[in-house]
């Protein structure tokens, strides 16, 4: 089509107001996808965390703070649960499995977790996947701990390794609980989850290192050597929270009653799918409020090129002279403009699609280190295709106003053109 | 022309849907069921809950005779018999959804209450007032305790091996936002 | 006898509704004549021209291009016409910035079938437009990517002679084509003019307020002679 060549050179030649038009437009599309993918991703890496689990059970605090602490290792515990309330629950006749979770200590900025073979056996993410050895086995020893794949790629440990533990969230050299080294004898398969920035250990681990401290610290006259340990008690007198399979998913709301009323001890049954879903009903509208400002921005995007198309039709108008000297009609000179806006408008498509995947791989490996969630990024989705045709659409639509005006100057200059 | 030619198109596939309808629908009877109708004749819950509450008024918390009272009902309640007939029939029933498995934007598992907001103050519904729905294609869902209508095979499922309970389950279900 | 390519009548034309610019009782211009149309400011050569080229149409009377009754004409044809049958050169910025020289030449080729149809009988438009630079004396230029902006006045009017000139068309119509250029080079474009209108069979129009040119027309028009003298308004 000839005349599309003759707007692509005309584009061309106003390389400065086109590479303009271009980013305003590319910035606008990259902020608008990206908005929309980053939003369900974000849902969709959080759901795939935790799946076939009924309830979980914690010190009675609010739904969500327990959810995000004992699923996602965020925030703190404020209270624990004994272990005497979590062995009469885990009686219940409805309960099937249960898994402890004992949270607190820290290896290295990676979350320590003691709990029981039956976490490996029985927990599950993204529809009902369950956890895999890459290499090694469960724990069985006290001492064991297995590996989350990330915390063995990062710190470049294999099975045989010695790790130390740091009391706390956060890794102080006065903290360290470093009498009482773990030895590595497992690493897990990816999961994307915030499993694979986990350090698991056997409940009885932790409370071997912790036997000598009090309030946070370790008492030097009280020591007890690692050895010396495995003779104690290693029965954990509390624990922070657990996941709850039932023999019937119709049973939850029973069993959720029986915890909200257990007397012996305050605690709180939660639904993990239930939590996930009022979190983002909760955050629906600003997701809702930053997909509108995203389409503003879009729209002004356009708009920038509308009118910097509208204002370099002034020095056009011999250009249109010449042009319908040699025989173009109407739809030549609207086809050359609107020609021009398609231009531009599919550029700024083009890259803003590639600025936002190179933003989806920077966010991926930040959102990742810093959450343990995967971000999936694959091909744009049907929505997405029909996103970009729609502003692609609009920018021929927005191209009328100028292409009309073109036509409606060469009308009235005739042969003579006053420049 | 070129009028009567798209008209045409048109006619075509609007037969072809209502007929592809028609023919789906003439396999297999949908009943739309109301929540009654999965609770046998004879039993009552609002009755036991009633009879619950008179009991319990008399008594102090940690009387034993209290937690007696309460083990009875909850045995009554999970135990809540299903309605055998209505088992491998396929089913519309409307109610309020409670998620359990999804993706963050659309729920592949949940439970159909009868009511709105199966909160701590307000005794569950029985079990058999319970549905487990597991959906063909997931659900974009609304907000939490959606109204929705489900349709699809229903069974009964053992529940429990101590208690003789039994769990209604919808498999591969359709579901759309309730339209009133 | 040749035939007339251009026959006007009667025909009036103003730019604001009562106030006629142009009143032509009687013109006939035939085939292959050189005509100088002079007159002074304001008196309507180039409006002349935009009636001719079918830019405008005359509120009053016939013109006939070619045969063709051309006001009866939609707008579009007649903008297809003017692409097919007119070769048209302005006085200056003849030329499409963004495009070559041989580009710019080819350009009437884009939008006329007929034209396309005539060069192809030759070869390709650009085979074409190659050979006409080469007769204005742009062999080089025509090679050259460079921006036509870059090229010398009395080089654009030539491209602009070569655009005019592609394809065959009938009329040429030059709007005060070498006001723009030194004296001793407006001669010599007019001869290399005339020769490429020689042969192709163009009928050439050629509006000029410089009446030391007008000898080596056919032919001299006076716009003060063709307008009949506006009688009073009515009351």
């Amino acid at each position: 089509m000839p005349i599309l060549a003759l707007a692509l050179r005309s584009v061309l030649n106003r390389r400065l107001t086109a590479t303009l038009m271009v980013l305003s437009i590319s910035l606008s599309v990259m902020l608008l996808l990206g908005v929309e993918r980053l939003r369900t991703q974000a849902r969709s890496a959080f759901a795939n965390t935790i799946s076939g689990t009924d309830l979980v059970v914690g010190a009675r605090t609010g739904a969500t703070a327990l959810l995000l602490h004992a699923v996602f290792r965020i925030g703190y515990a404020t209270n624990n649960v004994s272990w005497a309330s979590y062995q009469d629950i885990a009686r219940h006749p409805r309960v099937r499995w249960t898994i402890p979770l004992s949270l607190g200590d820290s290896y290295r900025g990676f979350a320590v977790l003691g709990t029981t073979p039956d976490y490996f056996r029985h927990y599950r993410y993204a529809r009902d996947r369950g956890l895999q050895f890459a290499a090694g086995t469960v724990f069985d020893d006290v001492y064991d701990a297995v590996l989350g794949a990330d915390v063995a790629r990062e710190l470049g440990h294999d099975r045989g390794d010695a790790i130390v533990v740091a009391h706390g969230a956060v890794d102080a050299d006065s903290a360290q609980h470093d009498d009482k080294p773990f030895r590595v004898v497992g690493i897990l398969r990816r999961t994307g989850t915030p499993v694979d920035r986990t350090v698991h250990v056997s409940l009885a681990g932790l409370e071997a290192i912790h036997l000598d401290w009090q309030s946070g610290m370790r008492v030097p006259d009280a020591a007890v050597s690692a050895d010396a340990a495995r003779q104690h008690d290693l029965t954990p007198t509390s624990i922070t929270a657990f996941l709850v399979g039932l023999d019937s998913r119709t049973a939850v709301f029973h069993v959720q009653r029986f915890v909200t009323e257990y007397r012996k001890e305050p605690l709180v049954a939660i639904l993990p799918g239930v939590v996930l879903h009022e979190l983002w009903d909760a955050i629906g509208l600003a997701e809702q409020a930053l997909l509108g400002v995203s389409a503003l921005v879009a729209l002004v995007g356009l708009g920038g090129m509308v009118t910097a198309l509208l204002t370099g039709l002034g020095e056009r108008r011999r250009e249109m002279a010449v042009l319908r000297s040699v025989g173009a009609r109407p739809r030549h000179i609207l086809a050359l403009i609107v020609g021009e806006a398609t231009a531009l408008a599919a550029t700024g498509l083009g890259l803003g699609v590639a600025l936002l995947y190179v933003g989806l791989f920077l966010a991926r490996s930040f959102i990742q280190s810093w959450l343990g969630l995967a971000i999936e990024i694959g091909l744009p989705s049907l929505s997405e295709w029909l996103l970009l045709g729609a502003v692609l659409l609009a920018s021929m639509v927005a191209g009328l106003w100028p292409a009309i005006r073109a036509y409606r100057y060469s009308l009235s200059d005739g042969m003579t053109v006053h420049v | 022309m070129h009028h009567a030619a798209v008209l045409f198109f048109i006619a075509v596939i609007g037969l072809g849907t209502i007929g592809a309808r028609a023919a789906a629908s003439s396999a297999e009877e949908v009943q739309a069921i109301e929540w009654r109708n999965l609770v046998p004749p004879g039993y009552n819950p609002t009755e036991l809950i009633t009879k619950y509450r008179r009991d319990v008024a008399d008594l102090k918390d940690d009387d034993p005779r209290a937690l007696q009272l309460a083990e009875a009902l909850r045995k009554a309640w999970e135990g809540a018999p299903v309605v055998e007939s209505l088992a491998n029939t396929m089913v519309k029933l409307s109610g309020f959804l409670v998620s359990l498995e999804g993706d963050g934007t659309a729920v592949s598992e949940f439970l159909l209450v009868p009511f709105f907001g199966a909160c701590i103050h307000v005794p569950p519904p029985p079990s058999n007032q319970i549905v487990l729905v597991r959906t063909g294609t997931p659900f974009t869902r609304g907000r939490m305790f959606q109204r929705v209508s489900v349709t699809g095979r229903l069974r009964t499922e053992k529940a429990s091996h101590q208690l003789a309970s039994a769990a209604y389950v919808i498999e591969a279900a359709r579901v759309e936002p309730h339209v009133p | 006898m040749t035939r007339a390519v251009i026959d006007i009548e009667d025909l009036e034309f103003g730019w604001a509704p009562d106030r006629p610019l142009l009143r032509i009782d009687r013109l006939a211009i035939a085939s292959g004549e050189r005509v100088f149309v002079h007159g002074s400011s304001g008196s309507g050569k180039s409006t002349l021209l935009s009636l001719l080229a079918g830019v405008v149409t005359p509120q009053r009377g016939s013109l006939r291009v070619l045969g063709t009754d051309l006001p009866t004409l939609a707008g579009a044809a007649r903008d297809a016409f003017r692409g097919d049958h007119f070769g048209i050169i302005f006085q200056m910025f003849n030329l499409v910035p963004y495009l070559s020289v041989l580009d710019n030449v080819t350009l009437p080729c884009r939008f006329s079938r007929r034209r396309r149809d005539q060069v192809a009988a030759r070869g390709n438009p650009e085979q074409e437009g190659r050979r006409l630079l080469e007769h204005l004396d742009l062999a080089t230029e025509a090679r050259s990517a460079r921006a036509v902006t870059r090229l010398s006045v009395g080089q654009q009017q030539r491209v602009a002679a070569a655009r005019a000139l592609i394809g065959r068309p009938e009329i040429v119509l030059a709007d005060e084509p070498t006001s723009a250029l030194d004296a001793d080079r407006r001669e010599a474009f007019l001869r290399l003019l005339f020769r490429e209108c020689e042969a192709e069979g163009a009928t050439l129009l050629f509006v000029s307020h410089d009446r030391g040119l007008e000898g080596l027309f056919t032919r001299t028009l006076a716009l003060g002679d063709l307008v009949r003298r506006q009688p009073a308004p009515v009351p």
